[in-house]
């Protein structure tokens, strides 16, 4: 133990060692963190959240409620068939439209249309919606996550590119207000 | 500082650690083995450690199949943050922990370490190499790139030089008559599941020999 500073050699190298080796975690730590986190933080891939096509108008004949799907905009080539998603869509007078995702406002299943019964039903809890997507009953808090959408060259186009969940109702900036053309 | 001490004591009291590791760290050694010949033993379970962490960083990305492997690693390289910094540190870790796990070896023999009592940590340590060599070998396969497919077909050329049941050896490796996607497959599980295991359980049998 030396006088001076009241370290001993042995103590001292032992925290130069420590030192070091934290150094070194550091290093790695950082690209570790940020390559682990990159889902969240990077920026999202071309395409996402932009306008898609889910055929003529034609397909969806006013007074009813059809299923359309849409290619997600953002793909992998091992994507397989989640690349292509779901939708349900509203035509109401063939001037104001609805659509629909197919996610259940309760925990994501997807919900089917009844004509008979005029509702969406979800099978997994029997959450219930109208035809205008609002809740009917069941456990779901709210109504159907919606979609904007626009109609150009006679063709339905949607803004998609994220799951609509609770927390996160990207897809439903259309929601609850009336619906833009 | 007084909290972390405190939580710390409850674990210790439970798990009662901490007397067996500070009395392994406070060994008294031989003064001529404080020395740098030393350090390629731990440098080399370093090296191992750093290969687990990347390898299970890369394994959230890339994906195992004929078709896409390839494709995965393009979008590892250019469209994940730090893919292609993550991806180097676990190539060239692979190489570096070959050629440590060497220079270990030779420290070892020359040093005449492998002598009683220590035989049986010289022959599980040979066993590592084999491992070792084992895990650069299925890890190459994973690109499945040209290298890959005319690495694996240099490996079945040996194996079916094997006496006897050398036909046989190449069918079970490549996991069918040709170089397919069951061979990606069969070649994703033994890099990520069995010769891992191999590599942890004979690991912590020499470094708790030695």
């Amino acid at each position: 133990m030396s006088a001076e500073t009241g370290m001993s050699r042995r103590a001292m190298l032992v925290k130069i060692g420590l030192l070091l080796n934290g150094i070194v975690g550091v290093v790695l730590a950082v690209p570790i963190v940020r390559y682990l986190v990159s889902p969240v933080t990077r920026e999202r891939q071309i395409g996402y959240e932009s306008w898609l096509s889910l055929g003529g108008l034609e397909q969806f004949p006013a007074g009813q409620t059809r299923l359309a799907t849409y290619r997600n905009p953002a793909v992998n080539a091992w994507d397989g068939e989640t690349a292509d998603i779901a939708c349900w869509v509203r035509n109401v007078d063939d001037q104001n439209f609805q659509v629909f995702a197919i996610n259940c406002a309760h925990l994501g299943c997807p919900v089917r249309w009844f004509a008979q019964s005029s509702l969406f039903m979800c099978p997994c809890h029997g959450g219930a919606y109208y035809q205008d997507g609002s809740r009917a009953s069941g456990p779901p808090e709210r109504g159907l996550f919606q979609y904007h959408y626009k109609i150009e060259d006679g063709k339905l186009l949607i803004k998609a590119g994220e799951m609509p969940t609770p927390g996160q109702p990207v897809a439903n900036k259309a929601g609850g207000k009336p619906t833009c053309a | 500082m007084r909290l972390i001490q405190k939580v710390g004591d409850w674990f210790d009291l439970r798990l009662q650690l901490g007397k067996p590791i500070r009395e392994t760290a406070e060994h008294p050694v031989p003064r001529e083995t404080a020395s740098w010949f030393y350090v390629f033993g731990s440098a080399a379970l370093t090296c191992f450690m750093l290969q687990i962490v990347t390898g299970i960083l890369l394994a959230l990305i890339y994906v195992p199949s004929a078709g896409e492997a390839w494709n995965s690693l393009q979008t590892l390289n250019h469209g994940i943050a730090l893919g292609w910094f993550i991806r180097a540190l676990h190539g060239w870790g692979s190489n570096f922990m070959v050629a440590i796990v060497l220079i270990h070896m030779v420290q070892v023999f020359l040093f005449g370490a492998y002598k009683f009592p220590r035989e049986l940590t010289w022959i599980v340590g040979v066993l590592l190499l084999l491992v070792t060599l084992g895990m650069a070998f299925t890890g190459q396969v994973l690109r499945f790139d040209q290298d890959a497919y005319w690495g694996l077909g240099i490996g079945a050329s040996i194996a079916s030089r094997v006496p006897v049941i050398g036909p046989w050896a190449v069918n079970l490796m490549l996991g069918g008559p040709i170089i397919a996607g069951a061979t990606l497959s069969r070649f994703f599980a033994l890099h990520v599941f069995i010769v891992p295991g191999l590599l942890i359980v004979s690991s912590a049998f020499t470094c708790s020999w030695c």
